[in-house]
């Protein structure tokens, strides 16, 4: 009896240091990334440059946590970057002058109208997912195809420029030292942080994600936290176009392209699990300034950009394939255990 | 038995087989003589499938032997026991449904050094195969548009196919097929024994064995408990034999009355059952007693809206509900814990905390944030209530043995206050101790008044444990016995449908 309970907290302790290292692994790559390129790359390692790399980030970031979102309810948004390039554009559609419909509505008006739009996207996509069955893979890609045609229907495939003087500091904007994307990213992870730890709605988001049939049979409504996952991920892409499209001043059809790959890259870099249940807001920060920490330094050291393609892919690959890996392994060692 | 020389093509010896908690086979042996119908018999969990898979090689034994025409193995391989003639057909099917029946049969045959496939020629020999059994089947029909019935026959023609096939073991297979199909399998086991092939036959269907078998090897708690010649026994000996022990006296008793009733279901349909009607009383406890498959797990399914029902009432305190999905059943009283505790009772990837309050957490919270402290509260009182053993209420599920994940499962159901618990399977795969804990846990809260129904497989449970037994067969109710009238023969007797 004591050699097994010997044994058996062996194994707690084995279990613990693994999750330890599970959970710290990560932000030991990303404190190692960032010595190599304080290394290497000349004016890596300078305050200015941080605020740069957080401003490079904060766009790319708010997608990532919708990202986040549809992954822990175990689904996926590959429709992120047109949902992004659809808001940029209408939004400069709407408040622009004479460029736009001719509207050149309150911004403030603008905004709304654009996440109102967005919502009813994400209620699309998240149909479509629960009430048909199919893979969420293909639902919103289907999206994201559809979706690029109506943006450049909208822009007639030209940009659309000249947004108002008044508008431009949500995009271009300091307060203080720090850019306003930035504090923009930055809210939006505090509210998400505290949906997913300290709400029920966050409970249910995980309950739903690790395993939909039990939470189902917990009497969960595990259709309707799936849509709204879809919902909230589409909101926070709007939020992401204007300010993109602030940013720049202008909206293109193709402002949004690639996002969802780098946001993907970025919440399973973190270890955000593809299986859904698994992830907290620590680990998508994490895999958010990992992705943007070396592009960063890529372009500091004066890599071709392409190669930083080349890269991401092969990062991603990495993420997803080590998740995938680890997961059948355990199954596979339980069943030996079993055994 | 006899002096004259048998020849013997399968024997088994000694063979143990232990799962965590279970132990499966328990030094079974069997001998099959050539070209005679073996029929193996036993209650469901008495070892008959593993046996089965054990002498095909599907799993390995802790100990024992299988000698297959003279040659010894401690562990056979599915392949070895392939070539030596050992065909099995199983309960599951393990078909390419997109295929044709013909492909099915004879796409993993051994085709040499040949590259392409004839596919004529595959619906000649199936053509030709069908005629010999007599069986009306199109050999280019999709296997997917068959009828379970015609899947069935469709597997036993590919085990039959094979020229080396001198051992042909079929487990349950009479369960889907109608009365023709029935006729032509009887048929072609007749057939095949003049042929020198050598059958092992698992049915519970007394009738059939006696048809069809020579002799009948009866399994109890994975031991194989005798063999008969089936001309010299009759069925109250074999049923006496299957069910053999004498219930466990150490169940705990009923200290309080049965109180007024408080739900009633009229004619459930939907779910592949039909026609359920029952009722439980606070402080009952109402078991369901058949086969695997034969409903229970559905009906039950239907009473908690986990899946459609398609008519029927359900009455909760004599008033008329409506119950559409698991949540309204929950917010009305009912609550599940389900058969499978891994993929339906717990979140594994989750914290004992957050799965005990899963279920509650909206009365847990203020506006929209989770109170810590009253889920600390709750799962503190449902720890120490059921006892369940774990360093701290932050442990996640995963971590916990199959007692104590299913005590968490059972918390969820307490903690969402349910007035009437279904527990579906709730000691299956969980050692001793935990059972009775369970059992005892049961008592109390009937005690308290909550309304309890059971599904088990095990008989011992359920006439250990329940007031009153439904027991169901091929998808209807088969019969009502109280305490006073149980008879595990009986139950028996209702569930294979006699």
């Amino acid at each position: 009896m004591s050699s097994q309970s010997v044994r058996a907290e062996n194994k707690n302790l084995r279990k613990k240091a693994s999750a330890f290292t599970k959970k710290y692994m990560m932000l030991l790559v990303l404190i190692l990334i960032c010595a190599f390129f304080s290394i290497f790359g000349k004016n890596f390692f300078s305050a200015a440059n941080a605020i740069t790399v957080c401003r490079q980030v904060s766009i790319i970031g708010i997608c990532a946590a919708g990202m986040m979102f549809t992954l822990l309810v175990g689904h996926i948004d590959l429709s992120i970057g047109a949902t992004v390039s659809f808001a940029a554009v209408l939004f400069a559609k709407l408040c622009a002058d004479p460029a736009g419909f001719g509207l050149a509505w309150n911004p403030v008006l603008s905004i709304v109208i654009v996440l109102i739009f967005c919502a009813l996207i994400g209620v699309i996509k998240g149909l479509l997912v629960v009430e048909t069955n199919m893979p969420a893979l293909i639902a919103t890609l289907a999206v994201s195809t559809a979706l690029e045609g109506v943006n450049y229907l909208i822009t007639d495939a030209k940009p659309i420029s000249k947004l108002p003087e008044s508008v431009a500091w949500i995009g271009q904007g300091y307060v203080g030292q720090i850019p306003m994307p930035v504090i923009i990213f930055a809210v939006i992870i505090l509210i998400s942080g505290f949906i997913l730890s300290s709400t029920y709605i966050g409970r249910y988001i995980y309950a739903t994600g690790s395993n939909t049939e039990a939470a189902r049979l917990s009497g969960l409504n595990v259709k309707f936290v799936k849509v709204s996952a879809y919902v909230v991920c589409s909101l926070l892409c709007g939020v992401a176009g204007f300010v993109l499209a602030t940013r720049l001043r202008s909206g293109t059809a193709t402002t949004g392209t690639q996002y969802q790959t780098k946001a993907l890259t970025s919440c399973t870099v973190g270890g955000i699990s593809m299986a859904g249940g698994e992830g907290t807001i620590y680990n998508l920060l994490v895999g958010i300034f990992i992705i943007g920490i070396i592009t960063n330094g890529m372009t500091i050291m004066g890599i071709n950009e392409y190669w930083q393609d080349v890269v991401q892919g092969c990062i991603l690959a990495a993420a997803v394939g080590i998740d995938a890996y680890q997961r059948t392994h355990t199954k596979k060692t339980l069943r030996a255990n079993a055994k | 038995m006899d002096n004259e020389k048998v020849e013997i093509s399968l024997s088994v010896k000694d063979l143990v087989k232990t799962y965590p908690g279970v132990v499966a086979l328990n030094h079974a042996s069997l001998e099959l003589r050539k070209g005679e119908c073996l029929a193996l018999l036993g209650e469901n969990g008495a070892g008959k499938s593993t046996l089965i898979k054990a002498i095909a090689g599907a799993h390995s034994c802790d100990s024992g032997t299988i000698t297959i025409f003279g040659e010894e193995f401690t562990e056979i391989s599915p392949k070895k026991a392939r070539e030596l003639g050992v065909e099995v057909v199983y309960q599951e099917f393990n078909q390419m449904p997109t295929l044709t029946v013909a492909e099915n049969i004879y796409l993993m045959e051994e085709h040499g050094k040949k590259v392409t496939v004839d596919f004529k020629d595959f619906n000649s020999r199936a053509q030709a195969l069908f005629d010999e059994m007599h069986l009306d089947l199109d050999p280019k029909a999709r296997v997917r548009d068959l009828t379970n019935g015609y899947k069935q026959m469709v597997e036993i023609a590919k085990a039959i196919s094979k020229p080396t096939t001198k051992i042909l073991v079929l487990d349950e297979p009479t369960a889907p097929l109608t009365v023709d199909q029935v006729d032509i399998l009887f048929r072609l086991v007749k057939q095949l024994k003049a042929k020198g092939i050598s059958i092992i036959f698992i049915s519970h269907r007394m009738p059939e064995i006696f048809e069809l078998c020579d002799r009948v090897t009866v399994m109890r708690d994975g031991c194989t408990v005798q063999t008969l010649n089936v001309k010299e026994t009759n069925r109250e000996e074999l049923v006496a034999l299957m069910v053999g022990r004498k219930l466990n006296e150490n169940y705990p008793s009923r200290k309080t009355p049965i109180g007024e009733e408080i739900l009633r279901c009229e004619n459930l349909c939907g779910n592949g059952v039909e026609n359920i009607s029952f009722h439980v009383a606070k402080g009952e406890i109402l078991g369901f007693a058949g086969l695997v498959g034969t409903g229970r797990t559905e009906t039950i399914r239907l009473l908690y809206g986990a899946d459609p029902i398609d008519s029927g009432e359900i009455y909760l305190d004599g008033k008329k509900v409506k119950i559409r999905s698991p949540k309204e059943a929950l917010s009305k009283g009912i609550a599940l814990l389900p058969e499978d505790r891994k993929l339906q009772g717990v979140l594994l990837k989750m914290t004992l905390k957050e799965n005990i309050n899963v279920s509650v957490l909206k009365e847990q919270s203020k506006g929209l944030v989770v109170s810590t402290k009253k889920e600390k509260e709750t799962a503190d009182k449902y720890i120490s209530i059921l006892r369940i053993r774990t360093p701290s209420m932050m442990q996640y599920a995963k971590n916990l043995s199959g007692g104590n994940q299913q005590k968490v499962a059972l918390a969820k159901c307490l903690a969402a206050h349910a007035k009437v618990l279904i527990m579906d399977e709730p000691t299956r795969g969980i050692d001793v101790g935990a059972k009775m804990e369970i059992y005892n846990l049961m008592r109390e809260l009937s005690a308290n008044g909550m309304a309890i129904i059971m599904i088990s497989s095990e008989m011992d449970e359920l006439l250990g444990m329940s007031d009153r037994v439904m027991v169901m067969s091929e998808g209807h109710l088969a019969g009502e016995l109280s305490r006073d009238e149980f008879d595990q023969e009986r139950i028996l007797d209702m569930a294979s449908g006699e």
